[in-house]
Parts: C-alpha cells; sequence; structure tokens
C-alpha cells in the first residue's frame, strides 16, 4: 500500500517537473504571498521559503531530496526517516508554490494522504488511515454546506457565472468549436447549467455517508471522480495534485486478501 | 466507534485530534484558512453577474500569447502573479496592516522589523518582478520571443465574449 500511494506522490512529483512548477524551476521568484495564513506566516518568519526559493542550488537540493525520499518510500517503505523527509518537503513544496504564485490553493490531497505512513505500528496506522478518511469526508460535506450557506446553490445564475467568469481567458483564444459551443450553451441557459452546480453540491455532501460506513465507498469514490473530472472538463480545474485523497476510499484490504490468497494458491 | 479507539489504544492522537477539531471549528467561525486548517468555501458565494471581467494576456509581436494551452500549474504562476503585482503597486502591501495588527502591541523595534522584512515586499523585490516573470515566462513557453508585454485587458459577457479593443500596459520584458 506504502508502495502504491509513494509511486502516486512520485507520478505528482513527476507531473510538477513536466509542468515547471518544481522550487528549483520557478526562477528565483521575487515577490512572497504569506496572506493570512498563520502556517505560511511562522514559515516566512523562519526565511524557508524564501531562503528555498531564492537560492537556485538549494531549491536544486531540495527537489532532488524531496525526488530521492520518494522513490527511497517506494522501495523501502518500512522506514520512517525518508517518509517523514518526503511529507515534509510535500508541505514545504506547498507553500512555496503558493507564496510564489500568489495565491493559497485548495489542491491539498498529495499533503494529506502520505501522513498516516508517519505511524510506527500497523494499528497506529490503521487508525490515523480512517481518520483521513474522515477528514476528507469533512472537507467535501463543508464543501457542500458552505454552498447552501453562503447561497450558490439557491442562486439560479450562479453556475452560468461561475462558467463564464472561469472561462473569460479561455474564450479570448476559442470562438468555435464543440467546446466553445458547450459552454456557450452553459452560459446562456442558466436554468440548465445551476443542475450542475447542485449535483455538484450532491457529491459533496454525499460524502456523509462516508462518516457511518465504508459499504459505499466506491460509490463515493465514483462520485468524487465524477466531481472532479466535472470541474476539469467545465471549468479547467486539473486534479492531479488532488487525486491522492482518492486512495482514502480504495479498498485496500480487499486487495491485499485477493493477493495474498493467489499467492498461497501459487 | 474510532474515537473510542484511539482515545485506549493511543491517548496522545486522541487529544491531538480534540484539539484539531476544536481548532478546525474555530477557524471555520472566523473564516481564515490557516493550513492544516483547510476550508473548501470556494465556489459557495453567490456570483454576481459582471458586464465585464478583467484579465491579464500576454502581448507579443506575432499577437497574443495563448497560455491557456499550458498547464495550470504553469498559468497559475504566469497569471495569478501578475494579479497579485498589480494589486501590491495599486494598494501596497496590504501584510503590512496585518503585522500591526497581528504584533504591533507585543514586537517593536528590531523584532517588528523582522517580521516587516520577512512576510511583505519591499520595493526591490517590486522593481525584479517582471525580470523574473519575463525568466519563468521563457522557461515555459513553446516559442522565442524578443520580448513580451504584460497587458490588462476586459472580456465582454455577451456572446461571442470577445475583448475590449484597448488593452492598458502592465509592464514589457525584453527576453533576449
Amino acid at each position: 500500500m506504502a508502495r502504491a500511494v509513494f509511486s502516486w506522490l512520485f507520478i505528482i512529483l513527476a507531473y510538477f517537473f513536466f509542468n515547471h512548477s518544481l522550487l528549483s524551476q520557478l526562477q528565483d521568484p521575487v515577490l512572497i504571498y504569506p496572506g493570512s495564513d498563520n502556517s505560511f506566516w511562522l514559515l516566512h518568519m523562519l526565511d524557508i521559503p524564501q531562503f528555498l526559493l531564492q537560492h537556485h542550488p538549494v531549491a536544486l537540493a531540495f527537489d532532488i531530496a524531496i525526488t530521492c525520499s520518494c522513490i527511497i518510500c517506494i522501495i523501502i517503505p518500512h522506514q520512517r526517516f525518508f517518509t517523514w523527509i518526503t511529507v515534509a518537503g510535500a508541505w514545504i513544496l506547498y507553500i512555496a508554490y503558493c507564496s510564489t504564485a500568489g495565491k493559497h490553493y485548495a489542491q491539498i490531497g498529495y499533503l494529506l494522504t502520505p501522513l498516516p505512513f508517519l505511524a510506527l505500528s500497523q494499528t497506529k496506522f490503521d487508525m490515523l488511515w480512517k481518520l483521513l478518511r474522515y477528514w476528507v469526508c469533512f472537507l467535501y460535506v463543508s464543501a457542500g454546506m458552505y454552498k447552501i450557506y453562503y447561497g450558490g446553490f439557491g442562486y439560479s445564475d450562479n453556475m452560468s457565472h461561475i462558467l463564464w467568469q472561469d472561462n473569460t481567458e479561455w474564450f479570448v483564444f476559442n470562438k468555435e468549436g464543440l467546446a466553445y459551443n458547450t459552454y456557450h450553451y452553459l452560459v446562456e441557459n442558466p436554468g440548465f447549467s445551476q443542475w450542475f452546480y447542485r449535483i455538484a453540491t450532491f457529491f459533496d455532501l454525499a460524502l456523509l455517508v462516508g462518516f457511518f460506513t465504508k459499504r459505499y465507498d466506491k460509490w463515493l469514490l465514483a462520485g468524487l471522480l465524477f466531481f472532479h473530472i466535472g470541474n476539469f472538463l467545465l471549468l479547467h480545474i486539473s486534479f492531479v495534485e488532488q487525486s491522492l485523497i482518492f486512495a482514502a476510499f480504495l479498498p485496500w484490504r480487499k486487495w491485499a486478501e485477493h493477493f495474498q490468497l493467489n499467492k498461497t494458491n501459487d | 466507534m474510532l474515537l473510542k479507539r484511539i482515545y485506549k489504544e493511543w491517548r496522545l492522537l486522541f487529544w491531538v485530534v480534540m484539539v484539531f477539531i476544536l481548532a478546525q471549528a474555530f477557524f471555520m467561525a472566523k473564516g481564515i484558512e490557516n493550513v492544516p486548517f483547510f476550508l473548501y468555501y470556494m465556489y459557495g458565494q453567490k456570483h454576481p453577474p459582471r458586464d465585464s471581467i478583467g484579465i491579464y494576456l500576454i502581448k507579443t509581436a506575432a499577437g497574443y500569447y495563448n497560455h491557456k494551452k499550458l498547464s495550470n500549474r504553469e498559468q497559475e504562476i504566469l497569471t495569478n502573479s501578475v494579479s497579485y503585482y498589480v494589486n501590491l503597486k495599486k494598494a501596497g502591501d496590504g501584510i503590512n496592516e496585518s503585522i500591526k495588527k497581528r504584533f504591533g502591541k507585543i514586537v517593536s523595534g528590531s523584532g517588528y522589523k523582522y517580521l516587516e522584512q520577512h512576510l511583505s515586499n519591499d520595493s526591490l523585490a517590486m522593481a525584479k518582478f517582471p525580470e523574473w516573470w519575463g525568466k519563468y515566462f521563457k522557461s515555459v513557453a513553446d516559442i522565442d520571443y524578443n520580448s513580451v508585454s504584460v497587458v490588462k485587458s476586459y472580456v465582454y459577457s455577451k456572446p461571442p465574449y470577445n475583448k475590449s479593443v484597448t488593452d492598458s500596459l502592465i509592464f514589457t520584458i525584453n527576453l533576449k
């Protein structure tokens, strides 16, 4: 399981590399954005993001260290030293990247999912993995509740306005084709497009079931996938970084038993 | 129940979880995100109608560079940083107010200066921004340009969602 999760994390790091967003690829940024977040403040007060971002050799060493320690976690899952380095590195990478971009992002799957692997025993890992699953459920349920509480759910033109506002730059470069016609139709038909928003709220709130039973995890996972694919197709929001949270809903025990059984039969 | 099991088997974690839940509730009530207490409220609020929206575009000798063909992460670094830079230029670094509010009464002298130096952007950083932006753009763009300009434009809400004819210049940067 650790091997699968850290392989997944490695793919995310590779995605960062191919998209020029590892620290050494950010070209020594000059502006910082701690925002109002106390954790960002703490790290910036300690000079950690600035030191990493403004010293290219250090940034390069950081990128190599996080990538190598992630690979070591795949090869030797039963150690904790490199797991700590990978987890701490992922959080620092997130904070430094957001500080450079001038915005704090909500794509945090790669920060949360490796955390339970810091546990030293199987029992403790089990408890942390369950807590992670609850945390993911909580994040999405709260997102659904916010959509209702702040009025987005009840405002019939909301999705139409979101679609236009999120795609303004895209519209400058795309004036025809299937995607253009689809967005155009959805923007011009708010009554119809709002149903996408309501379905998204439903998928968010459906995670409430996850607090009571694991029986429907495959459906919750399907819902999450559908939700993120929808976000990607309609709003161009990538979910590569967030995809690791799907791991919390996968039937790892069943797979382990299956592979164990196959091994015994062999 | 999981919490009961954690209480019995790993008391320290139980109290960590309790503190975490209380902190999460507190920050939710306050509406402030403090990592790792994430708030997933984006897109929750009503999005009112608007006649037009301001966007940042990259202008080259061959026309506007289609930055939408870049990955999300590259776009975030290219366009959000410009938006942040413009806000800093226009309204100053609002973080100085926050430092004053949070630490004004408890830290003074060199300690306060240290906070300002480490949390805010000075004029030198602001002056260097276009050059840094140019370096990053050069590393992600698939075409070599001699120079590019970053401009602000507006996109109208009526189909075919055209942009305004005039742009306002943010900065021009030589890439050679």
